[in-house]
């Protein structure tokens, strides 16, 4: 071996040291960064050459760049996701609504309805007075209002998750269209060599946008061919390596009932339907859920439907009410038979929260509300006594009273929130789990990444001296000449 | 296991999250004074609180009727204790009448007479918070309408008409409201009747007992004959059976207005011990609330000294564990 070799050997040396501080410089660099999986350099040792029947080393090289990642890890991370983000949608919309319901308080519309058949009982201590009338008819207004604005409100709010339904499908198609073309460029990196170093930039790039998807359909995943991955929505495949399919929303109209529906379907690549798609986790599927059934106005899935509940409730209060005051007389009702006057309208068909009103005849004259059960006795406070009765009549609606209808309807509203919200903290707490998990393999620690710098440096410095001291060496040799 | 920067920032934060969310929770139960903040903190609790805060709405309502109901049944009682007390002097008046020595003062006796019968009339229209106590269902002004020569629009009014054979005075009083009850409900069951009728406090027609004291009044100041009594009239003794039974039908008059009186006082008392039942009730519904739905203040005090500890000692690892790496080392 000349001493021209030793040069070389300390060279790759110096070489093979600077791609780890290369590695470890761009791990610390990353040690923020979402779905980034540290990396090791993997140095081995130079190619030997046989001198004398023997082998002498003849240096390091830096061999390859090891990754660490476990599917298993990011897969239970994808899945837990799905129910993650279900979970905490459900959360989000089971908050909002529960701050429009008012309750637990005293102003929401269980005590407005008390309130209400209270009134009645009010009056029938003056029913001959217009004051204690036009209080009626004011309480009533507060109920009606409150019927109102929760309508409003409730209708508003399924508005917004329709629309954020559409923009988290063109999400959903974004990152469909993303993963196919980071599944492309995976399968040429994997059979290119040139590319090859940067397959892993890729594959956490995939696997972050994998983790969103799962966020808002949740999927499931198989491995493909030169990397690539399948991805699949409830058995249906979505991405087979570059080729992708697209998801939309359909809203249809029941022509019967009215019913409006989203349904997600699966399109080709021209936007052309084939076939239906059902996520059972994720935001849209969660937001899906609340949008045909925990806020339709006219649902017939036998769900926990919060405003067709609603609908039946207003309803139930007009038909009882209307059901007596039809039969009564107001202060100035003299004729033989009673006027048939309905305290509220619509008199015919079914009311709902969003269309119950007081009746305008009423409205403008309270003496004609009809609490008498009989002609030209304005005392007469029968009609009044029967309807502030509703307040406690078992068959209101369902076989319940008025308040056990609605608190019933408030409790399972609570109880929901309540799965909805032990759901949200068990797969958070799974998630940190998970996380803590993966990251245990492939997170970047900067005490370990301090302690690879420093082995590095000094491996480097080292080979300088090395390089240094063959130099010297030279310098020697030229010298002997002189 | 190997720890990494990104699951310690990740479990400090959660941490301080959870810690911080219950501090707000134990604070806003604390100031509000209620355990129950949402919907979703216990709905089982929730449902039984909201259903106890209506029946006590309910019971509330009951009782500011029944009470209601007892002040006007009070006002009744005192009202027909006066009319017995009136109906009483009359009968006092009559037996005056029926004594020798007061042969001479018939027509003033007579006057005592319409005075009293006056009495009665405005007591028969006292009212109760603008309601009349004995005219059915017919209780104000406005459900009162004067017929014919009726001059005003309360119930009970006395009348001067022209005289006829069998009323020397002309005198009538005139009932212009009807027998129907009133009610008030009582509990989630059943009603209750508050109001005495005309017909048993004054007879037939509401004005029986206005005609036997017209009647009475007549003889007083008129003789059988059609004379005008004067000073110097005595009774004939026809005349004084007549007082005679004059003074028996009021006996029996006084009587049936005790009876009433006592029927009302019974219904003051039922529905007073309803009321108070009730009154019970509720305290006892109040706890129960009160149990479902209010704060343990010294368990929530407890839980925000644990939680601020918590949230302290939390705050100050972190701190220590975020400031040093193995780079504040290397020189």
């Amino acid at each position: 071996m000349s001493e021209l070799s030793t040069l070389q050997i300390s060279k790759m040396g110096l070489l093979a040291q600077k791609f780890g501080l290369d590695v470890t410089s761009n791990n610390i660099a990353n040690v923020n960064t979402p779905g980034y999986s540290r990396r090791d350099a993997i140095i081995t040792e130079a190619d030997p050459l046989l001198k004398d029947g023997s082998f002498l080393g003849m240096g390091a090289a830096a061999a390859a760049l090891k990754t660490f990642r476990e599917e298993f890890y990011d897969s239970e991370l994808r899945n837990n996701l799905g129910r993650f983000s279900s979970f905490s949608s459900d959360d989000q919309i089971l908050t909002r609504l529960e701050a429009i319901l008012a309750e637990p308080s005293e102003n929401g519309l269980g005590d407005l309805t008390a309130n209400f058949f209270n009134a009645f009982e009010n009056v029938s201590l003056n029913p001959e007075s217009v004051a204690h009338r036009d209080t009626l008819l004011s309480v009533s207004g507060s109920l009606i209002d409150r019927f109102h604005f929760l309508s409003q409100q409730l209708t508003d709010m399924r508005r917004d998750i329709g629309t954020n339904i559409e923009l988290n499908a063109d999400k959903a198609n974004k990152l469909i269209s993303e993963i196919a073309g980071l599944n492309k460029n995976i399968a040429q990196a994997s059979v290119s060599a040139s590319k090859s170093q940067g397959v892993q930039s890729y594959i956490d790039e995939r696997e972050n946008k994998l983790e969103e998807l799962a966020s808002l359909v949740g999927i499931s995943i198989s491995d493909g061919k030169f990397g690539t991955v399948n991805v699949f929505l409830n058995g249906i495949n979505l991405i087979t390596g570059s080729d992708y399919s697209k998801i939309k929303t359909n809203e249809t109209i029941n022509s019967v009932t009215g019913e409006r529906t989203i349904n997600l379907l699966q399109t080709d690549i021209k936007d052309n339907a084939i076939g239906s798609l059902t996520p059972q986790s994720g935001e849209i599927a969660s937001q899906l859920k609340h949008y045909n059934i925990t806020l339709d106005d006219a649902d017939s899935s036998n769900g926990f439907s919060v405003l067709t509940k609603l609908n039946d409730f207003a309803d139930a209060i007009v038909q009882n009410v209307n059901n007596l005051t039809i039969n009564g007389f107001g202060l100035d009702d003299n004729g033989p038979n009673p006027p048939g006057r309905s305290f509220f309208e619509p008199s015919v068909g079914k009311a709902t929260a969003f269309n119950i009103e007081i009746n305008k005849e009423i409205l403008q004259d309270s003496r004609k509300i009809p609490l008498s059960s009989a002609a030209n006795e304005p005392g007469n406070n029968s009609v009044a006594l029967l309807i502030s009765r509703i307040a406690q009549n078992k068959s209101f609606l369902d076989d319940l009273t008025p308040s056990e209808f609605y608190n019933g309807l408030i409790s399972r509203l609570g109880s929901t929130s309540k799965e909805a919200l032990n759901g949200l903290n068990n797969t958070k707490l799974i998630n940190e789990q998970l996380h803590n998990q993966r990251d245990a393999i492939s997170g970047v620690n900067l005490d370990e990444e301090a302690v690879n710098l420093i082995r590095f440096q000094k491996a480097y410095e080292a080979s300088s001296r090395v390089m240094a001291t063959m130099n010297q060496m030279l310098s020697t040799l030229v010298n002997l000449g002189k | 296991m190997r720890v990494t920067n990104s699951s310690g920032n990740f479990t400090f934060l959660r941490s301080l999250e959870d810690v911080q969310s219950k501090i707000v929770k134990e604070q806003m139960r604390i100031s509000t004074g209620k355990q129950l903040q949402s919907v979703a903190d216990d709905p089982n609790k929730l449902y039984n609180a909201k259903q106890v805060t209506n029946y006590l709405n309910r019971n509330s309502e009951f009782i500011k009727n029944i009470d209601n109901a007892v002040a006007e049944m009070s006002i009744a009682s005192e009202t027909l204790e006066s009319i017995s007390n009136n109906m009483t002097r009359l009968r006092q008046l009559t037996i005056d009448a029926s004594q020798t020595g007061n042969y001479g003062n018939l027509p003033s006796i007579g006057a005592y007479v319409k005075g009293i019968l006056e009495d009665i009339v405005r007591d028969a229209n006292n009212d109760f918070d603008g309601k009349f106590l004995f005219s059915g269902t017919k209780t104000t002004t406005n459900s009162i309408v004067p017929q014919g020569n009726q001059k005003n629009n309360m119930p009970f009014e006395i009348l001067q008409g022209e005289a006829t054979p069998e009323n020397l005075t002309g005198l009538s009083v005139v009932f212009k409201g009807n027998n129907n009850d009133r009610f008030i409900n009582k509990d989630n069951q059943s009603t209750e009747i508050i109001n005495n009728k005309a017909t048993e406090i004054f007879g037939a027609k509401g004005s029986e007992v206005f005609d036997s004291i017209i009647k009475l009044y007549n003889i007083l100041m008129f003789d059988t004959n059609g004379e005008k009594r004067n000073e110097n009239s005595v009774l004939t003794n026809a005349e004084k059976q007549i007082m005679n039974d004059a003074q028996a039908q009021i006996a029996n008059i006084i009587y049936q207005i005790d009876n009433v009186s006592g029927k009302n006082g019974a219904r003051v008392n039922r529905l007073q011990s309803i009321s108070d039942m009730m009154t019970n009730e509720n305290i006892r519904l109040k706890d129960y609330r009160s149990a479902q739905e209010d704060t343990d203040v010294a368990a929530s005090s407890f839980e925000l000294t644990k939680s601020e500890t918590a949230l302290k000692y939390s705050l100050q690892v972190g701190a220590k564990i975020f400031q040093q790496s193995l780079f504040d080392f290397i020189r």
